[in-house]
């Protein structure tokens, strides 16, 4: 799951809240993957891109406020990995 | 029987957000429908949605204009009570009666609209659940979101609240008439929501005397009419 820092979300918190609600949801071995993702802007005065790390929209290179967002705004879920590495069983005829 | 590892990797690449965006987006389009102009309203507990919404409403239904409004609490009627004497369509929509979200969801929007008669709606405020953090995730559907930020609340409160001012299309400082008694520097608190949100306009307003309360009202009429003019 990709977090962007813009969006309010601790990802400690929700480690934390979906290792608690996993034990009672019959997925006790699941594990979620979060994956920070940087603010980017692009400065649209001088076309300057850059990463925010503090809450200051201001282009470094030459002052503008005039800056959009590229990325760092959103909860996206890439993938689902089912790795049964314990075995799956098959070939049973008697569900055949 | 035999046994088989397994691994399977399923890319969905889905927003979390997106049902919650989809209802939005279905509130809008009823919104754009019948011509309504719709305003989230956002700001911390206390400083001053309710009161900002009791001074503005009653000049707009002087130039015929008519309101609505969705009132969105965590428990409690009292703001809708306070709006009561205005005389116009009010629906409460409480998260839970001892407690429950932080902020206003677009399915309880689409929920409060079934309640509203449509077809006679100018402008609908939605004031949304007092809140500087969560609010700002979630859009419900709306035109333009407003905050209010009050004086007495410090400089710093941008800076410690991004999203929620790089979200935002105006801001109202309110409270103006209490300029005397604090010692807030209005300059360094407009300058710190322009570092965040260089586009935000901001009005200095009391809902208490009136001041800037005729700025606000401009602004209110040029976003109607320009959504008018969009042919919505």
């Amino acid at each position: 799951v990709q977090v962007g820092k813009l969006d309010a979300v601790v990802p400690d918190t929700l480690l934390f809240l979906f290792n608690a609600v996993k034990t009672s949801s019959g997925l006790i071995n699941a594990e979620l993957n979060l994956e920070e993702v940087e603010i980017r802007a692009l400065c649209q005065q001088c076309h300057n891109e850059f990463e925010i790390d503090l809450p200051l929209f201001i282009c470094p290179a030459c002052g503008s406020g005039q800056v959009k967002v590229l990325q760092g705004r959103g909860i996206i879920l890439q993938r689902i990995i089912a790795d049964e590495t314990q075995g799956v069983e098959v070939g049973n005829s008697s569900n055949s | 029987m035999k046994l088989k590892e397994l691994k399977l990797e399923i890319p969905l690449i889905r927003d979390v957000l997106e049902e919650s965006n989809v209802r939005a987006r279905e509130n809008r389009a009823v919104f754009d429908q019948h011509g309504i102009l719709v305003m989230n309203i956002m700001s911390s507990p206390g400083s001053g949605k309710t009161s900002v919404l009791q001074k503005t409403i009653p000049i707009l239904q002087e130039q015929d204009i008519i309101c609505a409004v969705i009132e969105g609490d965590i428990t409690s009627t009292l703001d809708s009570e306070r709006l009561q004497p205005l005389n116009i369509q009010i629906v409460q929509a409480n998260t839970e009666p001892f407690g429950g979200d932080c902020h206003l969801g677009s399915h309880l929007v689409q929920g409060a609209l079934k309640f509203l008669d449509l077809s006679s709606i100018n402008i609908l405020f939605i004031e949304n659940i007092g809140n500087l953090v969560c609010p700002a995730e979630f859009y419900l559907g709306e035109d333009r979101k407003v905050v209010i930020l009050s004086i007495t609340e410090g400089e710093d409160k941008p800076i410690k609240y991004p999203l929620m001012f790089r979200e935002c299309d105006l801001c109202l400082l309110n409270k103006m008439d209490l300029m005397p008694y604090l010692e807030i520097n209005v300059d360094l608190l407009k300058s710190n929501i322009k570092k965040i949100n260089h586009q935000m306009t901001i009005i200095p307003v009391s809902a208490k005397t009136g001041e800037g309360i005729s700025e606000w009202i401009d602004w209110l009429l040029a976003q109607k009419n320009a959504k008018l003019s969009y042919g919505h």
